[in-house]
C-alpha cells in the first residue's frame, strides 16, 4: 500500500481548478501527483490518501478536477479508481470531503472529455 | 379453633380415663393418671395462650399498616414527583438545545449566503482571496453543525445534509478560486434561493 498526504506531499493550501489558477490547483494535483501514483500501483495495491493533515478545507473545483478528472479524461474507470484509493482522515469534519470525493468519482463519465492542458 | 382444641383434649382425656379405670381395677396406677391429667390441663391452657397471641398479632399487624399508610403514600408521591420533574426538565433542556442549534445553523447559513452572493456578483478582485477563505471555513463549519445536530426528526437532518452537499457544489464549484472568474448572477440567485428555503424550514423547527 502506498500513502499520499495532500497537505505534506502536495500543498497545505490546495486551491482552484486549472493550472492557470496556480500550481496548487486540481489539474496540477491530478496530472503531476495523483495520476503517476495511480498508474504505478500494482494490480492488488491500494493508495491511501490523507486529506486532513495540514489542510484546512477544500473547494469543489479542486476536488472534482483533481479526482473525478481521472475518470472524465479516461485514465481510469470510476470502479477501478474507487477500488484503488482509500481516503483517510482523523478529523471528523473531513468526512464531508470524503463523501464529496466519492460522489464526484461515481458521477464522472468515463472518457467523456479530451484532456487539453490549460498551461504548457 | 379454640372449641375444636377443647373438644379434642376432652375426648383424649375421656379415653385416658377409660384406660385408667380399667387399670384402677388392678391397683396402683392413680399417680400416673394424675400426671397425665395435669398435662392435659396444661395443654389446654397453652392452646388458650396461642389463640390469644394469634388474635393479638393480627390486630396489631392491621393497625401497623394503618399507621404507616400515609407515610408510604407520601413517599411514593415524592418519588414519582421527583422522576416526573426530572423527565420534564430533561425534555425541556433537550428541546432548548435543539432549538439553539437550529438557530445557530440558520445564522451560519445566512452568513454563507451573504458572503457567497457578494463573491459571485462581482468579477475576481483583490478581495477574493479573503472571501474564499471565509466561504471555505464556514462551509466546513456548516458540515460540522449539521453532523452535531441531535434531533428525532431524521427528515430535517437529511434535508440539511443534502443542502450542504448542493450548496458546496454551487458556491465552490466552476471557477471558484480561479484567476479568470467572472461574476455569475444566476449562481448568486441560486445560492440565495437555496439558503432562504432551508432557513425557512429551519425556522419551523427552531
Amino acid at each position: 500500500m502506498k500513502t499520499f498526504n495532500i497537505g505534506k506531499d502536495f500543498s497545505p493550501d490546495p486551491i482552484g481548478r486549472y493550472r492557470t489558477d496556480g500550481d496548487r490547483s486540481g489539474e496540477t494535483f491530478r496530472e503531476d501527483y495523483l495520476k503517476p501514483i495511480i498508474t504505478s500501483l500494482k494490480s492488488d495495491e491500494t493508495l491511501e490518501i490523507i486529506i486532513d493533515d495540514g489542510v484546512e478545507s477544500y473547494g469543489s473545483s479542486f476536488l472534482s478536477e483533481g479526482f473525478a478528472g481521472l475518470v472524465k479524461y479516461g485514465y481510469i474507470t470510476s470502479e477501478d479508481l474507487l477500488s484503488k484509493i482509500i481516503i483517510k482522515y482523523t478529523n471528523d469534519d473531513f468526512e464531508f470531503f470524503e463523501k464529496k470525493i466519492i460522489a464526484y468519482i461515481k458521477n464522472a463519465k468515463f472518457n467523456s472529455k479530451l484532456y487539453e492542458p490549460t498551461k504548457s | 379453633m379454640m372449641d375444636d382444641n377443647t373438644e379434642l383434649a376432652s375426648s383424649f382425656s375421656s379415653k385416658i380415663d377409660g384406660v385408667f379405670y380399667f387399670l384402677k381395677a388392678n391397683g396402683d396406677c392413680q399417680s400416673i393418671h394424675d400426671v397425665i391429667n395435669e398435662n392435659i390441663l396444661a395443654n389446654q391452657g397453652l392452646n388458650h395462650s396461642i389463640d390469644l397471641l394469634n388474635s393479638t398479632l393480627t390486630t396489631q399487624s392491621d393497625s401497623l399498616v394503618k399507621q404507616f399508610l400515609p407515610v408510604i403514600s407520601v413517599t411514593i408521591g415524592v418519588v414519582l414527583g421527583f422522576f416526573s420533574n426530572r423527565f420534564h426538565w430533561e425534555y425541556t433542556e433537550k428541546k432548548k438545545k435543539e432549538s439553539e442549534s437550529f438557530e445557530k445553523l440558520s445564522n451560519l447559513i445566512s452568513d454563507i449566503e451573504s458572503l457567497s452572493v457578494e463573491y459571485w456578483t462581482k468579477d475576481r478582485d483583490d478581495e477574493n482571496a479573503k472571501n474564499e477563505v471565509y466561504i471555505k471555513s464556514k462551509i466546513r463549519l456548516l458540515s460540522k453543525y449539521i453532523r452535531n445536530i441531535k434531533t428525532k426528526d431524521k427528515s430535517i437532518k437529511s434535508e440539511l445534509e443534502h443542502f450542504s452537499f448542493d450548496i458546496f457544489d454551487i458556491i465552490t464549484g466552476d471557477d471558484f478560486e480561479s484567476s479568470q472568474r467572472k461574476a455569475s448572477k444566476s449562481k448568486a440567485i441560486s445560492i440565495s434561493r437555496k439558503c432562504s428555503d432551508i432557513n425557512a424550514n429551519l425556522l419551523t423547527h427552531a
